[in-house]
C-alpha cells in the first residue's frame, strides 16, 4: 500500500511538474540510449527507473531542448560523465548522468563514421571507420586517442579497416573488426608504444569484447562463437560454440555469459559450457539490445522493431519474469545502469 | 496474350470505322483530350487543379517543391533546401503519386518516386495537379493523385521571347530564357535554364551557416511540330536535365563528403491524325535517368533506360459518346549495384477502354477500365474509373455543380522492391487504392466580381500497402502488409476582383487529411497516422496588380507530422506557418522587375526531421519579354 501510495504520489509529481524536465533520480536508473533512424538526427535518450517502474521517453531531449545527434552508437560513462559516440553525426557529445545536461562536443574530420570508446584513466579510445574508399571498402580506418581531461583529440594509431567495438585492458587495446562481414579479425594494440601487436583472425562477426571474474578476454561472435584470447600470447586460446547466431550484445554476469539466440536468453558457463535457457518465446521484430542488471541480475532487451518505428523496451527478472514493456525510442542500442 | 490484346484493339477500331452511323453521330473531335492538362475531360467526376497563373509565376525560377507546397492537397517533405524532395499527395506515400510529361511517365523507376526539386517549374508550360485516384489516366502509383506536366505546341503566327535574371540570397543565380516561333504550319519552342547557389543559409534561431549544400542545374526543352497536312501532326519533344549537388548533412553535422548527380533525358515523338471519324494518337519515347552519388571515393550509380509507347484512338458510337481505347507499352532495363547482376529488365503493358460524354438530364460521365499486365509478376487488379458530374443549378454567373467519382488505382512495386538483392520480392503484389470522392462546385459571378468554390470529400482504403520489414537474416524485405485509410475534405476559395485598373485576386485552400492504418501486423500501430502527413494545411494567396505594380503575399500553413510509425510525440515536426511578399514593376518595354522575400518571418521549420531550411532570404529578378504576331 505504502508503496502504491509513493508511485501514485510520484505520477503526480511527475504529471505536475511544469515542463517536462526529466528527474534523474539517484539509484535505480537504466538510461536507454536510442541510436534513432539514420540520417534523421534523432537519436534519444530514455530513462527507466526500476524502484518505482516509471519510464521517461527522450529525457536527453527534453532537458536540452533537441536530440542529441544523428546515431548514437555507443555512450561510455567515467565519473558520471558520460560520451555519447555519434557515427552519423561525426562528433563526441559529453554529458553529465546526474541530469543529463549536454557539456561539450569533440568534432574533427578526423572523427569521420566514429564506432565505439574505451576509456582509460583519463584517455579514451575511439575507434573510425574513416572515410569510404572504391566501392564502400575503408582504406583509412584508425583509432582516435583522446585526452579526456582536455577533451581534445591527442593521437590517432592507424589500424587494418573497419575497426568495431574495443576494451582497454591491462595495457593493450582488443579491438574487433567486422565491417558487414567483410573481416572477421581481432587486433590487439599496445597502449605504450601504439603499435599493433597482432590481427587475428578468429570466428565469424566479431563484435562485443568483455572480460570475465577471472580476467579472461573474450570476443562475442554473431556466429555464435565466445574466443578467449591469452593475453599474454596474443593468441586465441579457445572457442566455446553456442550452437548458431546469436545477438552479438551479450552480458558477463556471476559466472555465466547471458545472451540472446533464437527467440530465447540463454545463459553459459564459461568455465564447463553448457548453455540452459532462462527465458523461451521472447519473439523480438528486430532484436538491438540485451544486457543484465549488475545489482540484482535482471533482463532488460530492446527491441528495434522496424526501421522509422519505436522500439520497445522490455524488462523480465533474473528467473526470467516479465515485469514490464515500454515503448522506447527509435533502435534502443544500449543500457546503462546507474 | 501481348498480341491478343493488341489485335482485339484494332478490330474493335475497325468495326468502329466500319459502321456509317457513325458520321451522324460524331462529336467535335477536336475537343478530345491529347495532354494531360485536359484530364478535366478525362475524369469528369474529379477535381482537377490548374493552378494560378500568378501562383505559377511567383515561383517560376524554383523547382517544383515550393509551387507544390503552395497547394493544400500535396505535402513536400526536403531532405534540406533544394535537395530531395518528396511528395505526399492526399496523405499517400511519394511513391504513391504519378508524375506525367507529355502522357509519359516520369517517376523515377528504381525508386518510383520523383524528386521535385531537380523539376524546374520554368520548363513546363502547363501543371495540373489531379488529387485522387485516376490510375486509367494516371497509370501506376496514381493512388494519392497525379502531377500532370505539358508543354503543347501552338500552331498560330506567334513568336515570343523572354529572358530572365535572378540574384537572390546564398549566392543563388537563376538564369532562363525561352523562345517560341509557329506558323500554322511549323511549331518551335525551347526553355532552357540555370541554376547555381551556394545555399550556405543561415538557420533560424542557431546563428550558424548551413554547410555542404550547394547546387548547380542547367537544362533545356525543346519541342518541335509540323502539321503534315490539315489533319495530320508530327511532334518532338526533348527534355535534358542536369543537377548537382552537395548532400546537405543534419543538423546535428555528419558527413561533408557526400554530392550527388542525376542526369534526365527524356524524349518522344508523337503523331495525330484527326479524321472525320476518328482520331489516332500515338507516341513514343526514350527515357534515361541517372543517379550518380558518391560519398568519399564510393559511388553508387543507378541508371534506368525506359522505352515507352502509346497508342490511342478516340472515336464516337452514338450521338454524345465519345470512346476511346488506349494500348501502352514499357519496357525497363535497370543498371543498378544494388540488384541481383546490377541489373533488372522489366516489361509492363497496359490496355485501357473509356466512354465519356452526356447522359440524360445532362449529366455528364467518364467510365474508364484499365488492365495492367507486368513481366513476371503476379496479376495487377483490374482498375475502373466511374465520374458523374452534375450540373445542379445554373442562373446567369451563378452555377452549381455536382461531381462523383469511384475507382480502383494501383501502384506496381518498384524495381527496388522486387530486384534488390538478398531482399527484392518478384512476387510482390500490386498495392491497391479504393478511391470514392463527391465534390460540390459553386461559381458565381456578379458584375467584377468571380467567386469559384468548391468542397470535396473523399475517402481512398489502400490495400496490400507495401513496407519494408527487418528479417531474422539482419536485412528488411519488402511486404504487403498494411491497410491504410484516407479521409479527406478539402475546401477551395478562389476570388478575383476587378475595378478599372485595380486586379484582386484571393485564393484560400484547406485540406483536411486523416491518413491512419487499419491493419498491420502490428496492434500498437493499427489506429496510427502515416508517417509525414500533415493533418491540416492551408494556404492564403493574394495577388493585388494596379496598372503597373503587382503585390503578391502568400502563406502556407502546415500541421504537425508525425515521423515515426508509433506516432510519438517526441520525434513529431511542430506545425508551422511561411510567408512570402512579392513586389514586381512592370516597365512599357517589355521589361519587369521583381523582388520577393521568402519566409518573410524567419521561421524555424523542418519538412523531414533532422534538416535545416533557410530562414528569411531575398530574390531579386529582371525579365525581359518580346511578343510579335508576325
Amino acid at each position: 500500500m505504502k508503496k502504491q501510495l509513493l508511485l501514485f504520489l510520484s505520477i503526480i509529481t511527475f504529471a505536475c511538474s511544469e515542463n517536462d524536465e526529466p528527474q534523474v533520480q539517484s539509484s535505480g536508473n537504466v538510461f536507454i540510449i536510442n541510436e534513432g533512424s539514420f540520417g534523421a538526427s534523432n537519436a534519444s535518450i530514455d530513462i527507466y527507473n526500476t524502484t518505482d517502474t516509471t519510464y521517461q521517453l527522450a529525457a536527453y531531449k527534453n532537458t536540452n531542448g533537441d536530440f542529441i545527434g544523428d546515431v548514437i552508437q555507443d555512450v561510455e560513462i567515467d565519473n558520471n560523465i558520460a560520451y555519447a559516440v555519434l557515427n552519423g553525426s561525426n562528433r563526441v557529445v559529453s554529458f553529465s548522468l546526474a541530469d543529463l545536461k549536454t557539456i561539450d562536443a569533440l568534432q574533427a574530420s578526423v572523427i569521420d563514421k566514429p564506432r565505439y570508446m574505451t576509456i582509460d584513466g583519463n584517455k579514451a579510445y575511439l575507434t573510425v571507420w574513416g572515410p569510404y574508399g572504391e566501392n564502400y571498402s575503408l582504406t583509412d580506418s584508425k583509432i582516435v586517442v583522446i585526452d579526456l581531461t582536455t577533451f581534445e583529440i591527442e593521437s590517432t594509431i592507424a589500424t587494418e579497416p573497419g575497426v568495431e567495438q574495443i576494451l582497454e585492458h591491462s595495457g593493450k587495446l582488443y579491438v574487433s573488426r567486422n565491417y558487414y562481414g567483410a573481416y572477421n579479425n581481432l587486433t590487439i594494440i599496445d597502449i605504450a608504444s601504439e603499435t599493433i601487436l597482432a590481427d587475428l583472425r578468429i570466428a565469424t562477426g566479431p563484435d562485443e569484447i568483455f572480460v570475465d571474474n577471472q580476467n579472461r578476454v573474450w570476443v562475442a561472435c554473431s556466429s555464435g562463437a565466445l574466443v578467449e584470447i591469452d593475453t599474454n600470447t596474443d593468441n586465441v586460446s579457445q572457442t566455446i560454440n553456442l550452437n548458431g547466431e546469436i545477438l552479438s550484445d551479450v552480458e558477463f554476469f556471476e559466472g555465466k555469459v547471458y545472451y540472446y539466440q533464437g527467440n530465447a536468453v540463454k545463459a553459459v558457463d564459461l568455465n564447463s559450457p553448457k548453455d540452459e535457457t532462462i527465458i523461451d518465446n521472447v519473439e523480438l521484430g528486430l532484436p538491438y539490445a540485451f544486457s543484465i542488471n549488475p545489482d540484482n541480475g535482471d533482463i532488460y532487451l530492446g527491441d528495434g522493431v522496424a526501421y522509422g518505428s519505436e522500439g520497445e523496451f522490455i524488462h523480465y527478472t533474473s528467473d526470467g519474469e516479465f515485469v514490464a514493456v515500454f515503448t522506447s525510442g527509435i533502435l534502443p542500442t544500449q543500457f546503462i545502469f546507474r | 496474350m501481348r498480341v491478343f490484346l493488341i489485335i482485339i484493339l484494332f478490330a474493335t477500331a475497325n468495326l468502329a470505322l466500319g459502321q456509317d452511323q457513325m458520321q451522324d453521330s460524331l462529336l467535335r473531335l477536336d475537343e478530345v483530350a491529347v495532354y494531360g492538362s485536359n484530364a478535366q475531360l478525362n475524369l469528369v467526376g474529379s477535381r482537377v487543379i490548374v493552378p494560378d497563373e500568378n501562383l505559377v509565376a511567383f515561383n517560376k525560377q524554383a523547382s517544383l517543391t515550393g509551387f507544390l507546397n503552395s497547394q493544400s492537397s500535396t505535402y513536400l517533405k526536403s531532405y534540406g533546401n533544394n535537395m530531395l524532395s518528396t511528395i505526399s499527395f492526399r496523405g499517400t506515400n511519394a511513391s504513391q503519386t504519378s508524375v506525367l510529361w507529355n502522357n509519359f511517365s516520369i517517376n523515377n523507376y528504381t525508386l518510383g518516386q520523383t524528386d521535385f526539386s531537380t523539376v524546374p517549374l520554368s520548363v513546363t508550360d502547363e501543371v495540373t495537379l489531379i488529387p485522387g485516384g485516376g490510375s486509367s489516366f494516371g497509370g501506376s502509383g496514381a493512388i494519392g493523385g497525379t502531377v500532370a506536366l505539358a508543354n503543347p505546341l501552338s500552331y498560330r503566327k506567334n513568336m515570343t521571347a523572354e529572358i530572365q535574371q535572378s540574384v537572390g540570397s546564398f549566392n543563388t543565380y537563376r538564369t532562363l530564357g525561352s523562345f517560341e516561333k509557329s506558323t500554322e504550319k511549323l511549331s518551335y519552342k525551347i526553355n532552357a535554364y540555370y541554376n547555381v547557389s551556394e545555399n550556405d543559409f543561415l538557420i533560424p534561431e542557431r546563428n550558424l551557416r548551413q554547410e555542404h549544400a550547394a547546387y548547380q542545374s542547367y537544362g533545356a526543352l525543346t519541342a518541335l511540330g509540323y502539321k503534315l497536312t490539315d489533319d495530320q501532326k508530327l511532334e518532338f519533344s526533348l527534355w535534358y536535365n542536369d543537377n548537382y549537388r552537395e548532400i546537405q548533412p543534419t543538423l546535428s553535422g555528419g558527413s561533408n563528403n557526400s554530392d550527388q548527380q542525376d542526369e534526365n533525358l527524356r524524349t518522344s515523338i508523337q503523331y495525330q491524325l484527326q479524321s472525320r471519324f476518328f482520331q489516332l494518337h500515338s507516341g513514343i519515347g526514350y527515357f534515361n535517368d541517372k543517379l550518380d552519388y558518391k560519398d568519399g571515393l564510393a559511388r553508387s550509380l543507378y541508371i534506368v533506360n525506359r522505352i515507352e509507347g502509346f497508342s490511342k484512338i478516340t472515336t464516337s458510337l452514338a450521338k454524345n459518346h465519345i470512346v476511346e481505347a488506349e494500348l501502352r507499352g514499357n519496357v525497363i532495363s535497370a543498371q543498378n549495384p544494388g540488384y541481383e547482376q546490377e541489373q533488372a529488365f522489366e516489361e509492363r503493358y497496359s490496355i485501357m477502354v473509356q466512354s465519356r460524354g452526356e447522359l440524360f438530364q445532362k449529366i455528364n460521365y467518364a467510365a474508364h477500365i484499365k488492365q495492367q499486365y507486368i513481366s513476371d509478376s503476379p496479376e495487377s487488379p483490374l482498375s475502373p474509373y466511374l465520374g458523374l458530374a452534375y450540373q445542379l443549378f445554373q442562373r446567369s454567373r451563378h452555377k452549381l455543380k455536382l461531381k462523383v467519382s469511384s475507382s480502383v488505382n494501383y501502384r506496381i512495386p518498384t524495381l527496388n522492391d522486387r530486384f534488390w538483392q538478398n531482399a527484392g520480392d518478384p512476387e510482390l503484389k500490386t498495392e491497391r487504392g479504393f478511391n470514392n470522392e463527391l465534390g460540390l462546385e459553386l461559381n458565381s459571378g456578379i458584375s467584377n466580381l468571380q467567386n469559384n468554390f468548391s468542397v470535396t470529400t473523399y475517402r481512398n482504403l489502400i490495400s496490400d500497402y507495401i513496407q519494408w520489414k527487418p528479417t531474422n537474416m539482419g536485412n528488411s524485405r519488402p511486404e504487403n502488409v498494411k491497410t491504410v485509410e484516407i479521409l479527406g475534405l478539402e475546401l477551395n476559395n478562389q476570388t478575383s476582383f476587378r475595378v478599372n485598373e485595380l486586379k484582386l485576386g484571393l485564393d484560400l485552400a484547406y485540406s483536411f487529411t486523416n491518413s491512419t492504418v487499419l491493419e498491420a501486423e502490428r496492434e500498437i500501430e493499427i489506429g496510427k497516422h502515416l508517417v509525414y502527413v500533415p493533418s491540416h494545411k492551408a494556404n492564403v494567396s493574394l495577388f493585388t496588380t494596379y496598372k503597373v505594380w503587382r503585390l503578391s503575399y502568400l502563406a502556407n500553413y502546415t500541421g504537425k507530422v508525425y515521423t515515426s510509425q508509433v506516432n510519438t510525440e517526441v520525434y513529431a515536426l511542430p506545425q508551422f506557418i511561411l510567408h512570402d511578399v512579392g513586389f514586381q514593376y512592370a516597365l512599357p518595354s517589355g521589361i519587369t522587375c521583381g523582388f520577393r522575400i521568402r519566409n518573410a518571418l524567419n521561421t524555424n521549420y523542418q519538412t523531414y526531421a533532422g534538416y535545416a531550411m533557410p530562414g528569411r532570404n531575398y530574390e531579386l529578378t529582371l525579365n525581359y519579354n518580346f511578343k510579335s504576331n508576325n
